[in-house]
């Protein structure tokens, strides 16, 4: 009776019972053993790096990948002569210093616009509109308007981020529950109370994450105004070497790049999970 | 303390007229979520709201903690018109109140923050309310370590500390599991004779209000109005067991079939409660023996939604499973 049914479809060779067996590796939403994460992790890992090896071990025309070792000796060599350092200074100067005002600028702006209704309807066209202008097509303009220091740098990763900024705040400020701001009105909190010490307060954990997500735009926008004109830099140091064919450098920079990336993304981690120990998961 | 001094009682609250039109949009009629509402709450009384989803109690609730304008009518405290929400009126809601980043002990003790009491004396209040919540031993902790019916203990301690004249109470137990539930209950009477607060409470639970309260007003809803006031005959001292009073049973009955006769409009689901559900709210039977003509009308499913989505059927009629037995028998 059942064989034309559920039943018939069940294959041999399975678990005897009814239901779906749970799966250690591909359950969604499953609990993955620490070990099994570790080992995936792993392989991830050392995948890339065959790849690479296999690439440089290659002779294809034009097309020449340095191996791991030379390019760790290339970091090396910029380590010794204290060019990474000068290069990292300067890069990572413009993005502290750009990237502090946008995000400045976004908590602002972004609290008050996810709160604020007539703020909210005030700003939404033009930054709407801005968000879709690429910044990058901004840097001929800039160099104009503000020559070729530091100035147009910086400014180019506050306008490649800031958009992005203000509108990922503004939604983390209205994901803030309506009881915890209607409960603070009936305890006596005005306004600006309640966006301080409500709004701004229950934001922080969220707000942390919208800086580390959208960090790496802002590493986007280094790049486009150090490649047009800048001195020093990380991405300077690519394009000087490349009258050179310094394959090995290049690799060297992409590789301190990448680092840089995961440490911010860390430490930004950490100081979600230290600014809001009441909203870890 | 007694909760009702000597000498005839002060108004508190006084709602008169009060309507609540929610404009509609483009494609959605406006809706008329209350109409004409008169209501008061003396000093020192426990008064309840009861009604069912969407008949406007909570909107009447927010009305009065000035979180909502009226359409029409007058709110007043005191005497005083209600403009907008302020600490005379302490708020409790039903979940996700409490701030999540202060402990127990600063939960309490932002509204004395916010008035500027000084350090000391905020903490006098304080400790004293933990005393009252017994909750003692949990000052130092947050919200999220805390279980359901401590987190509405708080909540309350919270909106108790800057001494206002009315409590709200919106459905503050609705979220709780049934034994917390009854516990709570116990605990909100105590709480009010020894604080003789003022209390309007909103809840869709007869019951509760039956118990709790000294006077319940009865709410229909679309549009959402008041259509009877039940004067509590049992002494605010009495025990749990009044419950089972034959008084308190036939009280209890006569508000059910109030609501149910609510609900009955618009909702073809009722239908079927009123035919078991109600049926078993009276007598104590089960009321998945009772619809054999449901089973025959409807397939299994949509009895068992029948059962499950009644107002007040939850509680008289047996689970949702039992009917599904039912109708799988036929």
């Amino acid at each position: 009776m059942a064989d034309d049914l559920g039943g018939g479809r069940r294959r041999r060779g399975r678990r005897q019972g009814r239901g779906r067996p749970p799966s250690p590796l591909l359950d969604i939403r499953g609990q993955l053993p620490g070990s099994a994460r570790t080992a995936l992790g792993c392989l991830g890992l050392a995948a890339v790096v065959g790849l690479w090896l296999w690439a440089s071990s290659r002779e294809t025309k034009g097309i020449v990948v340095p191996s791991p070792a030379e390019t760790f000796t290339a970091l090396r060599e910029l380590h010794e002569d204290g060019d990474l350092w000068d290069a990292l200074e300067a890069s990572g100067g413009r993005i502290l210093y750009g990237y502090s005002i946008s995000m400045a600028i976004g908590v602002v702006l972004g609290v008050l616009m996810g709160s604020v209704v007539s703020v909210e309807a005030l700003f939404e066209a033009p930054i709407g509109f801005m968000r879709y202008v690429p910044a990058g097509a901004l840097t001929p303009l800039m160099i104009l308007w503000l020559g070729i220091d530091e100035a147009p740098k910086v400014t180019l990763i506050v306008i490649g981020t800031v958009f992005f900024n203000v509108l990922m705040v503004a939604d983390v400020a209205r994901a803030v529950p309506r009881e915890l701001i209607e409960a603070s009105y009936t305890l006596g909190a005005r306004r600006g109370t309640v966006l301080t010490r409500i709004v701004f307060r229950h934001s922080i954990p969220g707000m942390v994450d919208v800086a580390r997500i959208n960090l790496a735009a802002g590493w986007l926008m280094l790049v486009v105004a150090e490649l047009l004109a800048a001195e020093q830099g990380l991405a300077v140091t690519i394009v000087k070497v490349q009258r050179l064919r310094g394959y090995d450098t290049m690799f060297a920079i992409l590789l301190v790049f990448g680092l840089v990336g995961i440490l911010s993304d860390l430490a930004l981690r950490w100081l979600r999970n230290a600014s809001a120990p009441w909203a870890r998961p | 303390m007694s909760p009702r001094p000597p000498g005839p009682p002060a108004r508190k609250l006084e709602i008169t007229g009060v309507g609540k039109t929610f404009p509609g949009g483009r494609r959605t009629p406006p809706v008329v979520a209350l109409e004409d509402v008169d209501l008061h709450v003396d000093a020192g009384e426990l008064v309840s709201l009861v009604g069912t989803s969407g008949c406007g109690k909570s909107t009447l609730l927010r009305i009065i903690a000035g979180l909502e304008q009226p359409t029409t009518g007058t709110a007043t405290i005191d005497g005083e018109r209600i403009i907008g929400p302020g600490p005379d009126r302490g708020m409790v809601f039903q979940t996700y109140s409490l701030f999540p980043w202060l402990t127990v002990a600063g939960n309490i003790a932002f509204g004395l923050k916010l008035a500027g009491v000084p350090r000391r004396k905020r903490a006098a209040r304080v400790d004293e309310l933990l005393g009252v919540m017994s909750l003692g031993d949990h000052a130092r902790r947050l919200p999220r370590e805390l279980s359901g019916g401590m987190r509405q203990r708080v909540a309350i301690a919270r909106a108790l500390a800057p001494e206002p004249d009315l409590l709200l109470l919106d459905e503050p137990f609705g979220a709780l599991d049934a034994q917390t539930r009854l516990a709570m209950h116990e605990f909100l009477r105590a709480v009010w004779h020894r604080t003789g607060a003022t209390i309007l409470l909103v809840t869709h639970d007869v019951d509760e209000a039956l118990y709790l309260s000294s006077r319940i007003y009865v709410m229909h809803a679309l549009p959402g109005r008041i259509v009877d006031e039940v004067v509590s005959p049992f002494e605010p001292g009495l025990g749990p067991a009044v419950k089972r009073s034959p008084m308190f049973l036939d009280l209890r009955d006569e508000i059910h079939e109030s609501l149910i006769a609510d609900a009955r409009h618009g909702d073809p689901a009722v239908v079927f409660a009123e035919a078991g559900g109600a049926a078993g709210e009276g007598t104590g039977e089960p009321a998945g023996a009772a619809p054999s003509t449901a089973a025959d009308a409807a397939d299994a499913d949509e009895a068992d939604e029948a059962t499950a989505d009644a107002p007040g059927a939850a509680e008289g009629a047996g689970e949702p499973g039992e009917a599904e037995g039912a109708a799988a028998t036929v």
